[in-house]
């Protein structure tokens, strides 16, 4: 029996491991240390008054969210890959672009919209809330849809075809079932994201958890309240993780590599015209008419001289918005890298460790903000930083709830992207002199970078619309878009939002568009 | 004299199973050892853990007369070839083959690529991206690829399993000259047993993690070791010997003559020859190969004979 021995590699990378997952997992966990201590008349009252209502209210909201995308997302992911019409490409690409439009700047115009159409107080309604969230959300779905669709081989079909199944069976026996895991991931983001909203549930007067938490933080300024009611809401969450677990299980079958994919089918005219149809209305809800107001929206108030009423300007706003997503991203993208590396051939303890890290990602951003501002002030009272420098209130500060909430995105995808790196070409760059460091950077990197671009795009999206942290941990002076956006609406200001909406509209896209040739160059790297 | 490399009492657990127990093998400078053994044997572990990809529980590793036991896989100077995908699919074909060469300096390491594209026949192909090449094409990229550092062995597993038939025989000859040329010894992992024998200099023959025997393919076909190894290379039937044991005979050692005690089950056409499927008086199977003369049909009665000095 060899002695163990204790390789220095092996432990430097434990150690960062274990560093990277302290850091961004502990404003999550210290939230659990609240518990110690609860604030039993705050508690008491909540539950008493108002915390039942929240919890059926924001259980309603997600079922109709999280069913309402699974089937639009689903059925245009079958679309595009199922069946060839004219403009099949563009149409898949077009059918992303919601996603760089935010549920609360379509909420307020559709809200705006239909307050003339169905009167202002019947438009303050769950339903209308849980549409919007369908229509700016349903992309996620989409998107792991149609990757499923698109490795599920022709010869699976073909087979289930000759099996006596019509296209309809096909689809509802083999290529749905098939592609579950890959829908119920897309429909736990949309699970989490619904949870965590705060800005379309606001103007839509629905009273959800995450508003709850907003509103007892601002109202009463009671931490130790909005802490407890943060954990009611991390709850909430986990309990989500388990479903999406359960239903992810018998997770990954994909098509031998050497089996053709699914060819689409033409379709007559009439199916054009259908398949069409649909996609214009869809695209015309989701985004045609949001931006057609809040360009309308725009002009009107420039004539007017009316859109420049916020301290700072414009500039000064999509100047920070700019600098913060891009402090964010790139440190969680770094972080989630080096972290995915460093995890990938370690085993399974350490691929449980990288797990932990992404809990921020399944915690809604006022539970992040609230565990960051726990911990940052721990670090603040024991006044270690020079200067009298304090964390809390300050950019860094921010940069790290955000990190803290997003690393998932980056890890998650990166490690995906690593995954499908081919084993014996990460082994024959070991085998030919280079060390672990060597054959990441030079192999493994390069070789996932399209995955890692991907992850990178979505992680500039998210961070880009995020609210609530922003809106929570902003110092003071560093206003983003989507506070003003949010100062805006709150007080119903539709026209004074509209421009920094457009700007918020015109970011995303950019990062939308990155995102579409990232997915799209990868899959031919694949192929 | 020192071998290229050689393996003393290697042992490897993964997981819960013990893959490899007790191997020993040694291969000569410029000799090509080729490794049989059914799926599951440890064949691919043992080439694993020679490279350093998986750790050997106990035993020694020698590599070009170094201990390289406790080593990690970068610094053992061993050659791997995989059966695909290895290639470095961002990098061009010359960048794949110079990756082992940083401790070159440059212009050195431009001659070696090069000398490598003339030994593996790709001069022209060197700016092409892997993605590019048709999959003999990027096997003999592998090769040059292992090659270029100059290790003293190249471990080959199962280079020729993702090619088709003609191809896997052409380039199984180009890859044993070339190895010659260099004078690198070799260890090559195949499932294929004529493979195993006509390429050989040397055919292992490994079951349930054990190397059973070890010999030139002359001595390993005809005097197997155990019935197993005889089963395992080629085709063989057993006749009773005059020592009261069973002789091993394989299918060309074996003459079929029409009428007798034995009934012909099956002919084959096999093409030089047709084959015999024979079932005995005493209900055991004998296989014999024969010439295209004297036709037997299935269902026929015939004797059968063993050929001396065959």
């Amino acid at each position: 029996m060899r002695p163990m021995r204790l390789k220095l590699g092996d432990m430097f990378g434990w150690a960062t491991i274990l560093g990277i997952v302290a850091l961004v997992a502990s404003p999550v966990l210290v939230l659990a240390w609240s518990w110690r201590d609860p604030s039993g008349d705050v508690w008491a009252e909540l539950w008493r008054t108002r915390l039942p209502g929240m919890i059926s209210t924001t259980a309603i909201l997600l079922i109709a969210v999280v069913g309402g995308t699974v089937v639009l997302g689903t059925s245009l992911a079958w679309l595009v890959s199922a069946f060839h019409f004219p403009g099949r490409r563009v149409v898949g690409w077009l059918l992303v672009t919601p996603l760089a439009i935010p549920g609360y700047i379509g909420g307020f115009v559709w809200l705006d919209t239909l307050s003339n159409v169905v009167g202002a107080r019947g438009v303050r309604s769950l339903w209308l809330c849980a549409l919007v969230l369908i229509v700016s959300l349903y992309p996620y779905v989409f998107l792991f849809a149609r990757a499923a669709f698109a490795d599920q081989g022709a010869d699976t079909l073909a087979a289930a075809r000759s099996l006596g199944l019509g296209s309809w069976g096909a689809f509802f026996q083999v290529s749905l079932p098939m592609a579950r895991p890959a829908i119920a991931a897309g429909a736990a983001l949309v699970a989490m994201e619904t949870l965590t909203d705060i800005g379309t549930v606001r103007l839509f007067n629905v009273s959800t958890l995450s508003d709850g938490v907003m509103r007892v933080w601002f109202g009463t300024g009671d931490l130790g309240a909005a802490t407890e009611l943060a954990s009611a809401l991390t709850g909430a969450a986990l309990l989500l993780i388990a479903c999406e677990r359960l239903l992810r299980r018998g997770g990954r079958q994909s098509r031998a590599s050497a089996e053709k994919v699914m060819s689409p089918r033409t379709l007559t005219v009439f199916g054009n015209a259908v398949v069409l149809s649909v996609v214009v209305v869809v695209l015309t809800i989701a985004v045609v008419i949001p931006v057609a107001r809040l360009i309308n929206w725009s002009i009107e108030s420039n004539r007017a001289g009316t859109a420049l009423t916020v301290a700072g300007g414009i500039r000064h706003h999509a100047g920070n918005t700019l600098m913060l997503m891009a402090a964010a991203t790139v440190t969680a993208i770094v972080i989630g890298t080096i972290l995915a590396l460093v995890v990938a051939h370690r085993g399974r303890l350490a691929r449980l460790a990288g797990r932990v890290s992404t809990v921020g990602y399944a915690m809604p951003g006022p539970v992040v903000a609230v565990g960051a501002v726990v911990m940052l002030a721990a670090v603040d009272r024991r006044d270690v930083l020079p200067d009298s420098f304090l964390l809390v209130g300050s950019v860094i500060g921010l940069v790290y709830a955000l990190v803290v909430r997003f690393i998932a995105v980056g890890y998650q995808g990166v490690e995906a992207s690593l995954e499908r790196v081919p084993q014996p070409a990460v082994e024959s760059a070991r085998v030919l002199g280079a060390g672990r460091m060597r054959t990441a950077f030079t192999i493994e990197v390069p070789a996932a970078r399209f995955g890692i671009l991907a992850a990178t795009a979505l992680l500039a999206v998210d961070i880009t619309k995020e609210l609530p942290i922003t809106l929570l941990l902003r110092p003071f002076g560093v206003d983003t878009l989507s506070v003003w956006v949010w100062q805006a609406t709150s007080e119903s200001l539709w026209a004074q939002a509209a421009v920094p909406s457009l700007v918020m509209v015109f970011m995303g896209m950019f990062s939308v568009g990155l995102l579409l040739v990232a997915l799209e160059r990868g899959a031919e790297l694949v192929s | 004299m020192t071998f290229a490399v050689e393996v003393q009492q290697v042992t490897c657990r993964l997981g819960e199973r013990d893959v490899l127990h007790g191997v020993d093998l040694a291969v000569n400078a410029g000799e090509l050892i080729t490794l049989v053994g059914p799926s599951g044997c440890g064949k691919s572990t043992l080439l694993r853990v020679i490279a350093g990809l998986e750790e050997a529980t106990s035993g020694k590793i020698v590599v070009g007369g170094v201990d390289v036991t406790a080593m990690p896989a970068e610094k053992r100077h061993v050659g791997l070839v995989f059966q695909s995908n290895a290639l470095f699919g961002h990098l061009r074909v010359d960048k794949n083959i110079a990756f082992g060469l940083r401790h070159l300096p440059k212009q050195e390491r431009r001659e070696r690529v090069q000398e490598m594209l003339e030994l593996v026949k790709l001069g022209n192909l060197s700016r092409r991206y892997p993605h590019q090449l048709s999959g003999g094409e990027q096997q003999r990229v592998a090769l040059a690829r292992a090659l270029a550092p100059q290790p003293p062995v190249v471990l080959l597993d199962e280079p020729f399993g993702a090619l088709d038939e003609v191809l896997r025989e052409e380039l199984g000859w180009e890859v044993k000259d070339i190895l010659t040329k260099r004078n690198t010894a070799a260890i090559l992992v195949t499932h294929d047993r004529h493979e195993a024998i006509t390429l050989g200099d040397r055919v292992a023959v490994m079951q349930d993690g054990k190397v059973l025997q070890c010999d030139v393919p002359r001595v390993v076909y005809e005097q197997p070791i155990t019935r197993f190894v005889a089963d395992f290379l080629a085709v063989a039937s057993y006749v009773p010997a005059e020592t009261g044991e069973q002789k091993l005979v394989r299918p060309h050692q074996l003459e079929v003559i029409a009428g007798g005690p034995h009934t012909v089950m099956r002919v084959e056409f096999l093409g030089s020859t047709h084959r015999y499927t024979i079932r005995s008086h005493d209900g055991s199977t004998l296989v014999a190969d024969l010439g295209p003369r004297n036709p037997l049909d299935a269902g026929d009665s015939c004797d059968v004979r063993v050929l001396k000095n065959s």
